[in-house]
Parts: C-alpha cells; sequence; structure tokens
C-alpha cells in the first residue's frame, strides 16, 4: 500500500490550484442586506411556537414561573420515569444555567446522581434512567435544543440515557437556527461540540415505519425556566 | 463481471424488488414534498445554498488550509490523502497505532467509497456500521442500495430472518427489531475504542465539521470511544457558519423531509481541558480520489456542489425501476450515474450515462441546482469519443443510425419500411450486432393524424364540441 507522506498535502493543494487555473472567479459574497430593525421577538410568542413545535416533535415540556416550581416539574417528571438514578451535569454548571440548585432538588427527590466522569464515562452514565442538561439556545421554529459541550458539561448526558431532561431558560429561546449561529463567533472560537437536537432518537431504516428511540433517548423533557 | 445493462435488466425483471422501490421512492418523495409545501420561495433558497457552495467550491485549496489551519487550532489533527489507498492507510494506520481493536462507524459514502470496512477486517479490526440501515446491509454482506436509506431494498421480513441468522433473536416487527440492534450495537458503543464517521460538511472559518441524524449513533461514536476519525471529500467544504445556515436551509429537507434532522452536530476539535467525555483526539481527513480532476473540468466541476441529500434517486424513473445495487458502484441514481464515471472512468463505469430518459425530474429537485442531464449527454457523448467502440461493427452501426437521423427523409423512409415489414423488429434482432438494440424496442404504431380522425368525427359531434 502506498504510504501518505507530506508531500501529498502540497501535491494535493497543488493539483487544486492548476484545477482551478481557468476558473471563473466566485460570486461575491452579497453584501449582508442591512437587516431590517427587527422587531425584538415577541418573548411569548416565540415560547407559544417552541411549545407547539415540541409538542409536533414529540418532545414533551412544563413551563416553571418559580424554581421551586421547576423543581416540583423536575421531580414529577422523574418520578413519572420511575428514576432512581439520574446522569447530571455538574452541580455548579446546572445552578447558574437554571438560577437554582439542581442537584439539591435531585437529592431531595432521593436519587442517586452520577456526574459523568474518569476514563470511560458512557458505561456508568448508561446505567442512568435519564440525563439531565441544560440548554445554551432553543429553536422556536423547529422545537430545537441546543446543548454544547464544556467543562462541567458533558456530552455522554443527553444521548446515553433512555430519558434527556432539558432545562431552558426562557430568554434563550431564539426564533431559529440561523439566529442560533448568529450568536456564535468564529474569532472566539466553537465550544468543541454543538448538539441541536429536535426530537427523539429516531429511525425509519426498516420498512419506513418510523421508530422512537433508535440508540439514543426514547424521550425528551424540557422544563422552560419562564423567570429566567 | 456482468455488465450495467445486464444488471439493470436482471433487477428491472424482479418484480418484488420493483415494488419495494416503487413504495419506498414514493415514501421519501412525499415526505420531501411535504416539507416544500409551505416552504416558501425554493428557488431564492436553492440560488443561496449554490452560491455558498461556489464560493467555497472555486476556492477550495484557500478553503482546505484554512479549514486545516482552524482544525489544527483547536486541537485536532488534518490529514490528505490523494486516493482511497492513502485514505485507508491513514485510517487503519490511526487505528493500528493505538491498539484499536473494536471501531464503531457513522453511515458514510466516503467509507463505502474507499473500503474501508474490507481494510479494516484485513488489519484485523473490528468495525461495526451503527447506523441501523448500514448494520443490516453489514450484516447481510451487501453494499447500500440508497445514499439516505441503505437498506431500503430490504424487506422487513428480509431483516427478521437475517437477525435470526447473525444475531440468534428475531421480532416480528419493526419497533422490535430495532430494539435488537439497539441492544446490540448499545454494547458495541461503550466497549469501542474509536468512532468513524463521514462529515456532511466542514466550516473553515470556525475548523468544525457538521454531521447530521437521526438515530443517533453518530453522537455515541463521537461521544464514547477517545478517538474520532472523521472522513470528508475535499468538496464538502463552505466557508462560513452562514453558508453552513444556507445549506441546512434545504439539506435536510431535501433528503427526509425534515427541518432539522433530530441531531444537528458541530465538532471543533476534541474534547477540551476539564470536559469529562468525547473523543480526546479528534482527526480529519481530506480525500481527493479523482476530485480534483472532476474540478478541473469546467463542465463537470458542477457535480462538486452535490450535497448528497438523495434526492434525485427519489425521482428518477430509472432508479425507481433497477434499484440502486444494478449501478454497480457506490452512489446510484442521477448523482451516481454523474460522479460514478468521472471517479472511476472506465467502458464499464461510462455505461451508466446512459442510465438517464432526460426527464428532468432529478433537475427539479436538486437543491444545488444541478443539471443532471445535461452533464449525463456529455458523458454519453465523451464516453463514445474517449472510451472508444466495443468493435468495428458498433462503430460503423453508429454512424449509420447517426447518418439516417440527420436526414429525415431516410429516417422516415426507414421506420415505414420495418413498420410495413418487421414492427416486433424479430428479424432484426437476430442480426447479432443488433440483438440487444431490437430485442427490447417495437416500431411505434402511428396513429392516425388528428385531422382525419377529425373528419371522421365530424359528423356525430356537430360543431365539435364536447357533449
Amino acid at each position: 500500500m502506498k504510504k501518505p507522506t507530506p508531500d501529498t498535502r502540497a501535491a494535493m493543494l497543488a493539483r487544486l490550484e492548476a484545477a482551478l487555473a481557468d476558473a471563473p472567479r466566485p460570486l461575491k459574497r452579497p453584501a449582508a442586506q442591512a437587516a431590517a430593525p427587527a422587531a425584538p421577538p415577541d418573548r411569548e410568542a416565540l415560547l407559544a411556537a417552541f411549545l407547539a413545535n415540541l409538542d409536533a416533535a414529540g418532545v414533551t415540556h412544563d413551563t416553571a414561573k418559580t424554581p421551586e416550581e421547576a423543581a416540583a416539574c423536575l421531580g414529577a417528571y422523574l418520578r413519572g420515569r420511575q428514576a432512581d438514578h439520574v446522569a447530571a451535569w455538574d452541580a455548579d454548571v446546572l445552578a447558574e444555567a437554571a438560577g437554582f440548585d439542581v442537584h439539591a432538588a435531585l437529592f431531595a427527590l432521593d436519587l442517586d446522581v452520577t456526574v459523568p466522569a474518569g476514563e470511560r464515562p458512557c458505561p456508568g452514565v448508561a446505567q442512568a434512567q435519564a440525563g439531565i442538561t441544560a440548554a445554551t439556545a432553543a429553536l422556536s421554529a423547529t422545537g430545537t435544543v441546543v446543548v454544547t459541550a464544556g467543562p462541567g458539561r458533558p456530552r455522554s448526558a443527553s444521548i446515553v440515557p433512555p430519558a434527556h431532561v432539558a432545562l431552558v431558560p426562557q430568554s434563550r429561546i431564539l426564533p431559529d437556527l440561523a439566529a442560533y449561529f448568529a450568536t456564535l463567533s468564529p474569532a472566539a472560537g466553537l465550544p468543541s461540540a454543538i448538539h441541536a437536537i429536535s426530537g427523539v432518537s429516531s429511525t425509519g431504516d426498516i420498512e419506513f415505519v418510523y421508530v422512537r428511540g433508535a440508540h439514543g433517548p426514547v424521550a425528551v423533557h424540557m422544563v422552560v425556566l419562564g423567570w429566567r | 463481471m456482468d455488465t450495467f445493462e445486464q444488471r439493470a435488466e436482471k433487477a428491472a425483471a424482479d418484480t418484488r424488488l420493483r415494488s419495494v422501490l416503487r413504495r419506498a421512492a414514493g415514501v421519501l418523495r412525499g415526505l420531501r414534498e411535504r416539507a416544500f409545501a409551505d416552504f416558501g420561495d425554493f428557488e431564492a433558497a436553492r440560488t443561496r445554498l449554490r452560491e455558498a457552495r461556489l464560493r467555497a467550491v472555486l476556492r477550495l485549496p484557500e478553503m482546505l488550509t484554512r479549514l486545516e489551519q482552524r482544525v489544527t487550532a483547536a486541537g485536532g489533527v488534518v490529514h490528505y490523502a490523494g486516493d482511497a489507498a492513502q485514505a485507508r492507510e491513514i485510517v487503519t494506520g490511526l487505528a493500528r497505532e493505538r491498539n484499536v481493536r473494536l471501531v464503531v462507524k457513522g453511515k458514510s459514502m466516503i467509507s463505502e467509497e474507499i473500503g474501508l470496512n474490507r481494510a479494516f477486517e484485513e488489519a484485523g479490526i473490528e468495525s461495526v456500521e451503527t447506523d441501523l440501515g448500514e448494520y443490516i446491509i453489514q450484516l447481510a454482506g451487501e453494499g447500500p442500495s440508497h445514499i439516505i436509506s441503505p437498506a431500503l431494498h430490504k424487506s422487513k421480513d428480509e431483516v427478521a430472518a437475517l437477525f435470526l441468522e447473525k444475531l440468534g433473536e428475531t421480532a416480528d416487527t419493526a419497533p422490535e427489531l430495532t430494539g435488537i440492534a439497539r441492544r446490540a450495537l448499545r454494547e458495541k458503543f461503550l466497549a469501542a475504542d474509536m468512532g468513524v464517521t463521514g462529515v456532511n460538511m466542514a466550516v473553515a472559518d470556525t475548523g468544525s465539521v457538521v454531521l447530521l441524524e437521526n438515530e443517533g449513533n453518530i453522537r455515541f461514536s463521537t461521544t464514547c470511544p477517545r478517538v474520532h476519525v472523521a472522513i470528508m471529500s475535499i468538496e464538502k467544504v463552505v466557508e462560513t457558519l452562514s453558508d453552513a445556515g444556507d445549506v441546512l436551509a434545504l439539506l435536510p429537507r431535501s433528503a427526509t423531509g425534515q427541518r432539522l434532522p433530530v441531531y444537528l452536530s458541530i465538532f471543533t476539535g476534541p474534547r477540551r481541558e476539564g470536559e469529562a467525555d468525547g473523543a480526546g483526539e479528534f482527526h480529519l481527513v481530506l480525500l481527493d480520489n479523482g476530485r480534483s480532476r472532476i474540478l478541473a473540468d469546467p463542465m463537470m466541476r458542477e457535480m462538486l456542489l452535490c450535497v448528497r441529500c438523495g434526492a434525485c434517486l427519489n425521482v428518477c424513473p430509472v432508479y425507481k425501476t433497477i434499484g440502486g445495487h444494478a449501478y454497480g458502484g457506490v452512489y446510484p441514481g442521477p448523482m451516481g450515474s454523474v460522479l460514478t464515471p468521472l471517479l472511476m472512468p472506465s467502458r464499464e463505469t461510462f455505461a451508466l450515462a446512459h442510465a438517464c430518459t432526460g426527464c428532468g425530474a432529478c433537475r427539479e429537485v436538486c437543491p444545488a441546482g444541478i443539471d443532471h442531464p445535461a452533464l449525463l449527454m456529455e458523458l454519453r457523448r465523451r464516453g463514445a469519443a474517449q472510451m472508444g467502440y466495443a468493435g468495428r461493427g458498433e462503430e460503423l452501426l453508429t454512424r449509420a443510425a447517426a447518418a439516417a437521423l440527420a436526414r429525415p427523409l431516410v429516417y422516415r423512409g426507414l421506420m415505414n419500411g420495418l413498420r410495413a415489414v418487421d414492427p416486433q423488429l424479430k428479424a432484426l434482432s437476430r442480426l447479432p450486432g443488433l440483438r440487444g438494440f431490437a430485442r427490447k424496442r417495437v416500431i411505434p404504431r402511428l396513429r392516425a393524424p388528428f385531422w382525419s380522425r377529425y373528419r371522421r368525427l365530424g359528423p356525430k359531434t356537430p360543431g365539435g364540441g364536447a357533449r
């Protein structure tokens, strides 16, 4: 077998340069249209559309007006799933995102809480019945929750357990994906992983029969934090 | 090796396959149509996607070096592979150096193109396809028959029998069968050392790769194993996140009728300091494998705009008749008929250029606005010019046919003669050189011209109006 050499790179780039020698110049990027002074999106309208699209995507949801209410919603949902063990993001990260001590609320429910850690966190997280995360953003148009990786924000919590519960501060609800992309800055760098999740893990690979729960969560639940 | 014509004929005669294909293409087409029913201005969105892709493809060296620089800055490693053998060597080498024993794979047409599973097998490394459709065809020892839904040719009962044979467990319904695969693959995800995925798109400005899926297998493959290797063909880069947004506005809708897939993932380098999971190493393999040659071709360059949505397959009358396997390569349907001969020019692959009725349905649905029929016509011409004729006989016949077609009187005379003497072309199909052509054709009977039929109808319907 041919062994790739450092020259492979130079040779490939030279081939591509040569290939484009006679090519037309690419079109200029259209000047960003002076965005019509967008009316500040109506908080309540965004929420209403978001919830409707969650329903359409088969995602359940609660809307809480206070931290106490949010903790109660979380408890009711987890009890409903007969969870005794959850995987969650770090206490500090969740508390900062949600504005209340989420871990304390979970302990109050007498749940085992795993914070993914160690050489191979996935097998441990796989023992949990739910994963608790917080939204970096939510997209109204598609019923999407955006979770981003970072310290204390493990990726496994939103994919490995059979249920994913995301806490969504209402102020994080944006109109759509383009609006979320506009908040990212290439100069500042992107998080190591951004996951935009719309609905539950699913497949249609056998005769196009829609099946919920292909590899990831069979259930996704959002708790919208109305005061945040 | 049988020829494309032989495979196509055999597939077209398979009535079970044809009914499966008709249904599958119908479902996928319906999903797409529903997604665009309330979409707004498709043409404007198509122009935006096309321009975003063009801006990158026409500056490919710049885009790739910027991508490389940003991926590297984020802690990833970029590898350049000139051809399939180099790509296989890079990926299996990464696995060997790390003593990887088990690889979990996301669905990737590029890994099919380079024959990666075979290479892993030869290296003694277990590689498991984890997309349900890919898992099914891997168990069956087959290739994909559709770029979006690789096991679309398999019925539920076939999957049930396959699972019983290979996994020792089976069920009657799609959800139960999916459950069996879920349990089997879960073990693999938790034990794997390396995840290998394709790339739907890379963003040069941010050094990111974008991956779309519904099942979550790509998320597992990038979250649990310690190494993530992403393989992309060089043309899949765009410059900015906003360009990526323009592609994403149409790609999932065109592929599966979804506004967004369940999981849209954007990876920028490996896991960082302080992060608990995600692959600790990120490798991006950039594969040329003939694409620089396509880029140098002013007309065929167009094909590098393709975003692999598969919409052209679902509307193609040829694909719906013969299915994906008959095309003989990795890429079927209109996009495959253009791409395969360009990537691997040979007499055999140029035959695919004839798998087109010229109906133009693919062009209508293509989110990148690629005119497949026009490209296929050009490939037919090049096939004749560059790949040569099968023999002196074929060349003479082709010249004779061209001469007749260029002279309406001669053509009409010939047709009238044949219509009178041998409308079924039975005699003609006994001639060895003409057999293949004449056997499948008849001279159509002509209807009397309208004016003569009108005269006959005239008295019965005074005034010619409908009753």
